[in-house]
C-alpha cells in the first residue's frame, strides 16, 4: 500500500484546519458579547466607533465625574460617574492615554440609574472621559487627573 | 476561585449595591509570558431579572470595586452578582437586599 505524498499533505491539512477553526471559534463562542474590536481601538474617536452607531455626540453638564484631580498610584484610581437623564442606557469609561483606553461600558436595564462607582487604572496623567448613551443620544464629558506613578504595572 | 463580597442596601426607594471582586485584573506585558487573566463580563441580577451589565477589561484596578443603583428593590429581595473573565470561568454570588 503506497500513501501518496498528496494523500498525506490533504490529510494533515484538513486537520490542522480543524485545529484552526477550533480555537477562533470557541472563545467567540463563549465571550459572545465581548467586543474585541472596541479593546483594541487606540484612540477615544476610535473608541467610540467600534461601540457606537452614532458617532454626533454632545458635551453635557448633566453627566458629573468624581474623580481625584491627583492620583498619586495609577493603579487604582476611584472614580464615580452620575449620568443625570430620564433612561440611561449605558456609561462607558475610557481612560485617553491608556494602552487600551476603553475601560468598560456599564448598561443599565429596567429601573436602573445612570451611576457607576469602580476604580480603574491610568497608566499616566490623562482624561477621563465618560460617554453616555441616554434618550438615543451620546453624551460626553471628561474630568482631567495627574497621575504621579502610572498604573499599567497589572 | 475568587472571592465575591456583596452588599445590597435599600433606602427611600433605591438599592444601592456594592460589590467586591478577588480577581487579579492581568493583562498582557512585554517581557512577561504570565498569560492574561481579567474579568470580561460582569451582571447582577434583581430576583433573576439583569438591572446592570457591563462589560470590561484590564483598565479596571485589580480586586475590583463596583458600585451602582438602581430604584425599587425590597428587604429579602434576591441579589446576584455573575462574572465571567477572558479564560472562560465564571463565578457568582447571593445576597439578600438589607
Amino acid at each position: 500500500m503506497a500513501l501518496s505524498r498528496r494523500t498525506a499533505l490533504k490529510g494533515i491539512l484538513a486537520t490542522s484546519g480543524a485545529i484552526a477553526l477550533g480555537t477562533t471559534v470557541l472563545p467567540t463562542a463563549v465571550m459572545a458579547d465581548w467586543p474585541k474590536k472596541a479593546f483594541e481601538a487606540n484612540t477615544v474617536d476610535d473608541v467610540i466607533k467600534a461601540l457606537f452607531e452614532s458617532h454626533d455626540i454632545e458635551e453635557s453638564q448633566k453627566i458629573s465625574i468624581n474623580a481625584p484631580k491627583i492620583a498619586e498610584n495609577g493603579a487604582v484610581v476611584p472614580i464615580e460617574i452620575k449620568a443625570d437623564f430620564s433612561k440611561v442606557d449605558s456609561i462607558t469609561v475610557i481612560g485617553d492615554k491608556n494602552p487600551v483606553p476603553l475601560i468598560g461600558q456599564f448598561n443599565f436595564f429596567d429601573n436602573a440609574e445612570g451611576y457607576v462607582k469602580t476604580r480603574i487604572k491610568l497608566a499616566s496623567t490623562s482624561n477621563v472621559v465618560a460617554v453616555v448613551k441616554a434618550d438615543g443620544k451620546l453624551y460626553v464629558a471628561r474630568s482631567a487627573v495627574k497621575v504621579t506613578l502610572g498604573g499599567c504595572g497589572g | 476561585m475568587s472571592k465575591i463580597r456583596l452588599l445590597a442596601k435599600t433606602k427611600n426607594g433605591t438599592t444601592q449595591i456594592k460589590a467586591l471582586i478577588k480577581h487579579p485584573m492581568r493583562g498582557t506585558k512585554e517581557g512577561d509570558s504570565t498569560p492574561a487573566d481579567y474579568l470580561r463580563e460582569i451582571k447582577c441580577t434583581h430576583n433573576d431579572k439583569v438591572v446592570i451589565s457591563a462589560i470590561i477589561g484590564t483598565g479596571i484596578s485589580k480586586n475590583p470595586y463596583f458600585s451602582f443603583k438602581f430604584k425599587g428593590g425590597s428587604k429579602g429581595d434576591k441579589l446576584t452578582l455573575i462574572w465571567t473573565d477572558n479564560q472562560g470561568k465564571t463565578g457568582s454570588k447571593d445576597t439578600k437586599i438589607r
